[in-house]
């Protein structure tokens, strides 16, 4: 049974889920910076309960890359586009799986969040590695990964498990090579922030399956 | 003045209230912030209200343009008493919210808006839209009714708290 509540409540709360996604303010970012006005961060939030979250999950992002890049440069050569971008796309993956964003859009079925994801240059796709049978489809919503817009699939389990499911197109200049599965190559597997990443393309798309790592008991 | 996300999307928020239309709303908070660029007025206290302003103008010119402009006959009642803080008692659920969204016109979703988004009295709204106090109030006093009307089996009785 659906929650009651005052009507302006409930009206503040209709309205307040509007909110630009990241293409959107992408545009507009780039609009006002055209302009010379001035924009802060992609996720500045300056007043209001969003606030002090938000600068958690900055900070905790830029230990995060400080980290990845202390990593980078102790263990590799990291200067080429191959070894780079998939930790880099981890990085962004574990960062958005761990904020458990609300969905724009709440569906169980996948032909529904493809009729949704109608501003996207493909076709969000199915896979192997999305686990329709202990997961079931919560919703999706827009994001960009590595600057490229994307989609977002949300799953769930009984056991209250969240799984995401990250879809963009691939572009080899941008992203490097990246394993094929359907070249029987293996997907990419990386832990950050306890959350088990993998990265791999399928169907000319990029995908990243980012989930909590199950615990051991 | 600083355009973060929670400005842009308190702008972008007013836009869709105006046109109803994600896409539309885009397009308007596209075009408003365009206006502003272009102008650049010195001293302006609250930049969000004045773009809030040109969006609403830049709505309302194009409604004009197509002669859609919405007509209201604001019915004329000497009592107003706790109209605000009767709208406030009714107790609903989401969904009923949703299907009375669908119904308001561009004008009455403005007035719900600004009181229950922005938190604004009857008086600073009409302050906001140029228009009397009075008119605010029997919009949401029409409101109310509406919706107490429509939806009596949905809210299924008011709180008095």
């Amino acid at each position: 049974m659906d929650k009651r509540a005052s009507l302006r409540l409930q009206f503040k709360r209709l309205l307040e889920k509007e909110r630009l996604d990241d293409r959107q303010y992408a545009l507009l970012r780039r609009k006002l910076e055209n302009s010379g006005a001035d924009v802060s961060g992609v996720d500045t939030y300056p007043d209001g309960r969003f606030q002090r979250k938000r600068t958690i999950w900055t900070a905790a992002a830029m230990i995060l890359v400080l980290i990845a890049s202390f990593t980078a440069i102790r263990f590799n050569s990291m200067t080429d586009v191959e070894s780079d971008v998939p930790q880099r796309i981890a990085e962004e993956v574990a960062i958005n799986h761990i904020k458990f964003k609300n969905p724009d859009f709440e569906t169980s079925s996948m032909e529904e969040v493809r009729v949704f994801f109608d501003r996207l240059d493909f076709v969000p796709a199915g896979s192997d590695h999305i686990d329709r049978t202990s997961h079931f489809l919560r919703g999706a919503r827009y994001c960009t990964l590595q600057g490229k817009i994307a989609a977002h699939l949300m799953f769930g389990s009984p056991q209250g498990d969240s799984v995401s499911y990250y879809q963009v197109a691939y572009d080899p200049i941008r992203f490097g090579p990246l394993p094929d599965i359907e070249k029987d190559e293996e997907p990419r597997v990386f832990i950050r922030r306890g959350v088990e990443i993998k990265i791999w393309v399928e169907r000319n798309l990029v995908m990243a399956r980012a989930r909590t790592t199950p615990l051991q008991s | 003045m600083t355009f973060d996300r929670e400005i842009l999307d308190r702008l972008y928020r007013y836009c869709f209230v105006l046109t109803g239309q994600r896409e539309d709303a885009e397009d308007l908070l596209h075009s408003a912030l365009e206006s502003y660029i272009r102008n650049r007025p010195d001293k302006i206290d609250y930049p969000v209200a004045y773009i809030r302003r040109i969006a609403r103008n830049r709505y309302y010119d194009q409604l004009r343009k197509q002669k859609v402009l919405p007509f209201e006959s604001l019915e004329e009642s000497g009592s107003y008493t706790n109209v605000e803080q009767n709208l406030e008692n009714i107790i609903i659920d989401r969904l009923t919210v949703e299907k009375i969204w669908k119904t308001l016109s561009s004008v009455e979703r403005e007035v719900i808006y600004l009181w229950a988004v922005e938190e604004m009295s009857a008086a600073e709204i009409g302050q906001h839209l140029d228009q009397p106090r009075g008119t605010v109030l029997s919009r949401l006093y029409r409101l109310r009714r509406r919706v107490t009307e429509n939806f009596s089996k949905e809210i299924g009785g008011e709180h008095h708290g």
